[in-house]
């Protein structure tokens, strides 16, 4: 019913022609992909471990929505709230989740994913089911769902599965399709490897490293989704920061000119999408 | 005869993520009025690229690093891009393999032939341009040109995709037609008709052609004359009848071997022209020779001329039995 | 010449494989046949999509009754209010309920408000299609341009810097980068007026119509009050744009340098066609992936424009919907995913019609 008025063009095009990778590198050596793993990890380690100036949750009224100075780099917040100390403090809780989110989204996604690149009539069920879900207003529905199921800021994870895994479950099962009309595979099947045999020693190995590509893209996107619902106010406990949390309470300034309060937590979350965009799109490349 | 086509040490590098790939090297030949000469050689040799770099088509990175291809007088490679543009289609044709890859899948086949005609005569109108059409396809053997200029090309079958593009090749009665592999994609059956359909409409209009294919058989029945390609250079050329009579450089006498109940003597040992990276030293083909010594895969081969007419050999032995037994007469 | 001979009879062997019967069958009768198949699809589809967001709300933990009366309120207060709003009764009953009051048109009241749905949804989804259908436009504008430019002179200066420039936008989340906009063009500037809905505060607005706030002032005759919209809409449709034309620009790039690479451009410029002809043939290549995309980007839009909404003021049906889910307003919830979904499915409804007619090879199949 609905499937055929979804078009599927823009299903993920199978990367064909795999060449043999350039032999001794790994591929995780690519200089995107470093890169954007250390940045991650830099800031990560910072949020954790680092020395902050102020205490990023203790308002000081004395000093509210200064400008960038020498005391307060990146300036304060209405409430007094050091915008430097926050930014950085806010990574502990924004980069965990949301690659928390893509990792459990895999998890998902690619066993099923796997299972239905077997054609049974279950495996129609599910690609139907998934094609009705993108009628579905996902933002509503991932509000809804965190806001219904006790407002913790853990449970964005499921506002980030619910948009993750319909994706890596396409993903997978294309590749599986394409590897599934290979030689090898009907070789295997033709000197009788059983399916679980096939599933697991041919076709499993072939899509790990798109898999791995595809979980760093989706966190990228989980940092945004995190960010959008933290701005919307859903899972967040203040004055605990997020990036969302704190470009929402920087917007009611942003009209009177207090930009500084926005644009640092905005710049964190464009330094960390980029950062995880950097290594899917490496290891991508790499794979080519 | 006069010379249509001269090319001269031409030679084309592809910048690769691991380096310049020397596709094409030190590559001459000529090709008189009239004549249809046929390029061989096991795929990855460089003879599509040594035919596309004429019209500069080459790939993404691909670039001519020198000689020069005298086209009616014309250097190709000094040309601009612009006139370049002009000179393709109009006095160069040009047809490739799988003719469904080569139409446009989404517009009517008339709309196509007026874009095309329009880009070398600007200004003719609609009717015209149609009867102009009708006219090239009559001539490639279609007869209810109507209908087929009224579809679209996934309407045609793989024979008469390819007369479509034969007739858009040669609609502006081009002096010179190239054709890469241009029957590979269809069935047995029709790849003859349509290579006599091209040899028809060449010898008919007095044009040349370049025929690259891997089929002895086809260079053996349609062309006049032969270059045969290994790893990017010539390495042996001539009239056909002399070259597959009597093949003096033993990749060619391999080749030959190769066709099933073709030949005697020994068949190609496996593998393939190597990827250079490098400017040749010794041999290419050194490596799969049977004659091969140390020689060979040391001092890049003497082009051996005195084998008559325009025959050219690049092989050591051939220049040392040259040398022993004194040229053959005639 | 006994080659022509061969090629009559392998001629009249081998006609062309179509039956020549739907090329010549009037355009828009063929078209309008496919429009009306498609349709008949939406019905059931609806009926899925009622269900599951009835079905969804159901299974959510967490009693309305509850969130109305307060915290404050005794056992039987929320009896009452459980009672009123006929949460008691058995959950087929509502469901059937639910299903033939949406049928004739009737999407329930809100719990808190007791507005109509169906009318606050008829007001507030204009306003918010409004802004999407600009900013798409806007965004495949973008898109498109620096796609082509990305494709096409790969190696550019231009092309490097859209390369750059589309990375940092696609990396920013729309909400970020409307901010930023305001503070840039509203306060550095003050090239648009203050961002707080369709129209200024002292703007007196006009009776709806249609909804469309652009048609509405322009059917009243009000000139003014369209110039203010306008100014307001800037601000919201530049941010879409940018962000969306990122994407969309990302798209193109990769459709089309792939298809620029394609043997139908070889052979196009083989024979000598104009660059502009050769780009306009691998253009038209990719545009029905690009137009898949579009429907694909509504539909994200639709169910996502409640943070823009918000962040304008916007008085669409977005930021309601989020209003109405931070309350647990369950008609709310159910209209606007029901609004949402068959926008969603119009969407791709009518971007698989056109594709289909756009394209001869998909309309031969069918």
């Amino acid at each position: 019913m609905i499937p055929e008025a979804v078009p599927r063009v823009l299903d993920h095009q199978p990367s064909r022609m795999r060449r043999p990778r350039r032999r001794g590198l790994p591929i995780w050596t690519s200089a995107p992909v470093i890169v954007g793993s250390l940045v991650l990890l830099g800031l990560l380690l910072a949020s954790l471990f680092a020395p902050l100036p102020h205490d990023p949750v203790r308002p000081d009224a004395l000093s509210v929505l200064r400008p960038p100075s020498w005391d307060h780099i990146f300036g304060t917040d209405r409430d007094g709230l050091d915008v430097f100390s926050r930014t950085i403090a806010s990574a502990s809780r924004d980069v965990p989740l949301a690659l928390g989110g893509a990792l459990v989204s895999l998890l998902i996604g690619a066993p099923i994913g796997l299972l239905v690149s077997f054609p049974t009539r279950l495996a129609d069920w599910v690609m139907r089911a998934l094609d009705l879900f993108q009628a579905f207003p996902l933002v509503i529905l991932a509000v809804a769902l965190v806001t219904l199921t006790g407002n913790d800021l853990q449970n964005v994870v499921i506002a980030i599965i619910i948009i993750n895994a319909p994706r890596m479950i396409r993903l997978v099962r294309t590749e599986a399709l394409v590897l599934r009309s290979r030689r090898f595979v009907e070789a295997a099947h033709a000197i009788g490897a059983s399916r679980s045999r096939v599933l697991f020693r041919h076709i499993l190995p072939n899509v790990t490293e798109i898999m791995i590509a595809q979980t760093a893209l989706a966190a990228a996107q989980a940092i945004v989704v995190v960010a959008a619902l933290s701005f919307l106010g859903v899972g967040v406990s203040p004055p605990d920061p997020t990036w969302g949390l704190m470009i929402q309470s920087g917007s009611q300034q942003i009209s009177t000119g207090q930009w500084w309060v926005v644009l640092f937590p905005g710049l964190a979350v464009v330094v960390a999408v980029s950062a995880f965009n950097a290594i899917g799109r490496g290891l991508q490349e790499a794979q080519r | 005869m006069t010379v249509l086509l001269e090319a001269s040490n031409l030679s084309v590098n592809i910048d690769t993520p691991r380096g310049d790939l020397h596709v094409v090297e030190d590559v001459s030949f000529s090709l008189g009025e009239g004549e249809i000469l046929g390029v061989v050689g096991e795929s990855g040799c460089g003879k599509s690229t040594t035919v596309r770099s004429l019209i500069g088509l080459l790939p993404r990175g691909g670039r001519v690093t020198g000689g020069s291809a005298l086209f009616d007088g014309v250097d190709l490679f000094a040309q601009r891009p612009a006139s370049l543009r002009a000179i393709r289609g109009d006095q160069i044709g040009f047809v490739a393999q799988n003719p469904f890859g080569l139409l446009n899948p989404v517009l009517p086949i008339a709309k196509q032939f007026r874009t095309l005609i329009r880009a070398h005569r600007g200004g003719l109108g609609k009717a015209e341009c149609a009867s102009m059409a009708r006219e090239a396809l009559l001539r490639t053997g279609i007869h209810e040109p109507d209908r087929v200029l009224h579809g679209y090309a996934h309407q045609l079958s793989g024979g008469m995709a390819q007369r479509v593009v034969i007739a858009m090749a040669t609609i502006l009665d081009p002096r010179l037609l190239i054709s890469d592999e241009p029957t590979t994609a269809l069935d047995v059956t029709i790849q003859r008709q349509v290579l006599e359909l091209m040899r028809d409409v060449v010898r008919l209009g007095n044009r040349s052609m370049i025929l690259v294919t891997h089929d002895l058989g086809v260079v053996a029945q349609f062309c006049d004359s032969v270059i045969v390609m290994y790893s990017g250079s010539v390495v042996e050329s001539g009239k056909v009848a002399e070259v597959f009579t009597h093949p003096e450089h033993p990749y060619t006498r391999g080749l030959l071997a190769s066709v099933p109940g073709g030949g005697r003597g020994e068949t190609l040992p496996p593998g393939g022209p190597p990827a250079r990276f490098e400017p040749a030293r010794g041999c290419q083909f050194a490596p799969r020779c049977s004659r091969a010594e140390t020689l060979c895969s040391v001092e890049p081969p003497p082009t051996v001329s005195s084998l008559g007419g325009d025959r050219r050999v690049r092989c050591h032995f051939v220049e040392i039995e040259e040398a022993t037994h004194g040229a053959p007469a005639g | 010449m006994t080659s022509v001979d061969g090629l009559r009879e392998q001629v009249a062997a081998a006609p062309p494989q179509t039956s020549g019967q739907q090329a010549r069958t009037p355009r828009s009768r063929w078209a309008l046949r496919l429009i009306v198949r498609r349709l008949l699809i939406l019905p059931p589809s609806l009926f899925i999509l009622v269900t599951l967001s009835f079905g969804l709300i159901e299974l959510i933990p967490g009693n309305p009754a509850v969130a109305i009366a307060g915290s404050g309120a005794t056992h039987a207060e929320v009896q009452r209010i459980s009672t009123q709003l006929g949460l008691d009764r058995p959950l087929a009953e509502r469901y059937l309920d639910y299903l033939g009051d949406t049928v004739r048109g009737d999407l329930g009241k809100s719990y808190f408000s007791g507005q109509s749905v169906a009318t606050e949804l008829r007001h507030r989804m204009p306003a918010t299609l409004e802004l999407i259908v600009l900013g798409l436009a806007l965004a495949s504008g973008i898109g498109l341009g620096l796609g082509t430019l990305m494709a096409y002179r790969a190696r550019g200066f231009a092309a490097r810097l859209s390369n750059w420039l589309t990375s940092v936008l696609q990396s920013a989340p729309d909400f970020l980068l409307g901010l930023l906009l305001i503070y840039l063009v509203f306060f550095k500037l003050g090239w648009v007026p203050s961002p707080v809905g369709q129209l200024g505060l002292a703007d007196e607005s006009v009776a709806p119509k249609t909804g469309f706030m652009l048609v509405d002032t322009l059917l009243a005759g009000r000139a003014g009050l369209f110039a203010s919209h306008v100014q307001h809409l800037v601000l919201p449709v530049v941010t879409l744009g940018l962000v969306y034309g990122a994407f969309m620009a990302r798209l193109t790039e990769s459709l089309l340098s792939k298809a620029l690479r394609a043997p139908q451009v070889e052979f196009a410029r083989a024979c000598g066609l104009r660059e502009r002809d050769v780009l306009r043939y691998a253009v038209l290549d990719v545009r029905g992936a690009l137009l898949t995309y579009v429907a694909i980007l509504f539909g994200t839009l639709i169910g996502g424009a409640s943070i823009l909404d918000r962040l304008f003021s916007w008085q669409g049906a977005g930021a309601w919907a989020l209003d109405g889910i931070l309350k647990l307003d369950a008609p709310v919830i159910q209209g606007f995913i029901l609004a949402a979904g068959a926008l969603t499915i119009l969407a791709y409804l009518a971007c698989d019609v056109a594709s289909t007619l756009l394209d001869p090879r998909v309309r031969d199949d069918r």
